[in-house]
């Protein structure tokens, strides 16, 4: 079993001469991972501390459409995928097959850029930007962010594909790809969060009666 | 030791029995013994099904990826199929969602960045922070009240 490990772990290009085994760059993007947890842990902290407090329209149960971002939110799933088939394709020196899955994360990373496109400027029609309320101000900062994190992705994926497109794309530079993947796959852990925490569980969110109440006595007082 | 001071100071000092108290044998004196724990022998075959049906100790292939895409299709197509529902589940609705979210979030973790293969300081690196991230999370949460002890006021 152990000799087995070894191999597929030789085979992942895991095993590097350093003390731990793990290559530098790894190990660092890992810990830059851990900490973008923070960031966007934060984030998420500070939407749902100002959940149901925005005094004025539009509410979220008003303006957020599930069903096309049930669709993007798959398209970016699906992107996953791609990443780690080629990331295995190139692990395998099958460079050809390698460049056609990266160009796919990259061109489903623009999709899903292009559905979030469509998505804020609807929304700034509807009347909610990032200054109208807490939930647009929350909203748009937290799901621009991650828009953002996408954006560089699909940067990085599209000068991966275009500087191995001479077949340099092997299974010694593999690494060079599990990085730009390792970055891919947060983006996605990312979304199902936000997807699931804002989308579908933010749904109900409309007027905090609350906040009405109690804005109400302010004013009134 | 053949000398009869030697023998008399063991015969008074030394808890000897000469074999008179030996313990008849059971399971339990067995060297490991296939039948420790609560579901006997079951344990090491379920670890060893997981281990073969995750690629815990081979190279994954691009089947079994894509066998791991479907998988989190699926689990999205319950998630927003339960959000459909009119009745939902409600007071179990929320932690339904969490829950899938978190299967969906480990799936993609372990398998897609490799942390089923790879060595376990990495997944003790990325989950360090995650557990931190969570915290402060549940910090901000529970002081919330304090912080923002009244709503703010449209202009």
């Amino acid at each position: 079993m152990a000799q087995a490990t070894l191999q597929g772990q030789e085979q992942h290009g895991n095993v590097a001469d350093t003390n731990t085994g793990i290559s530098n760059r790894k190990m660092l993007m890992w810990v830059f991972l851990a900490s973008d947890c923070l960031f966007f842990g934060s984030f998420i902290a500070t939407y749902l501390v100002y959940r149901n407090e925005s005094l004025v329209g539009p509410y979220p149960n008003e303006i957020l459409d599930i069903p096309v971002t049930s669709i993007s939110t798959f398209v970016l799933l699906m992107s996953s995928l791609a990443m780690v088939l080629a990331l295995n394709y190139a692990q395998k020196d099958r460079a050809g097959l390698a460049r056609f899955w990266i160009l796919a994360v990259a061109a489903l990373g623009l999709v899903f850029l292009g559905f979030q496109v469509v998505e804020f400027t609807t929304f700034v029609d509807e009347g909610l930007t990032i200054h109208q309320n807490l939930f647009g101000t929350t909203f748009f900062i937290l799901t621009g962010f991650h828009g953002l994190h996408v954006f560089v992705g699909v940067l990085w994926l599209l000068g991966m594909a275009f500087a191995h497109f001479k077949g340099a794309l092997t299974s010694r530079s593999a690494e060079d790809l599990e990085m730009a993947g390792l970055y891919w796959h947060f983006v996605d852990i990312v979304w199902i969060v936000i997807f699931t925490v804002i989308y579908l569980i933010g749904f109900s969110d409309g007027e905090g009666i609350e906040t009405i109440e109690h804005a109400a006595t302010i004013i009134g007082g | 030791m053949a000398n009869p001071i030697s023998r008399t100071w063991r015969k008074l000092f030394y808890h000897d029995s000469g074999g008179y108290f030996l313990l008849p044998e059971v399971d339990s004196a067995q060297p490991e013994p296939m039948n420790e724990g609560p579901f006997g022998d079951a344990g090491p075959q379920v670890v060893g099904w997981f281990n073969r049906w995750t690629y815990g100790d081979r190279v994954a292939t691009p089947l079994f990826y894509t066998a791991i895409g479907v998988l989190l299709a699926i689990l999205t197509v319950l998630e927003v199929w339960f959000f459909t529902l009119d009745d939902g589940f409600g007071a179990f609705f929320v932690p339904m969602m969490l829950l899938l979210a978190l299967a969906k979030f480990v799936i993609v973790v372990a398998f897609f960045m490799h942390l089923r293969f790879d060595k376990n300081l990495l997944t003790l690196i990325f989950a360090s922070g995650f557990v931190i991230s969570i915290a402060v999370f549940m910090i901000v949460l529970s002081v919330q009240d304090k912080v923002n002890p009244a709503p703010l006021v449209a202009p």
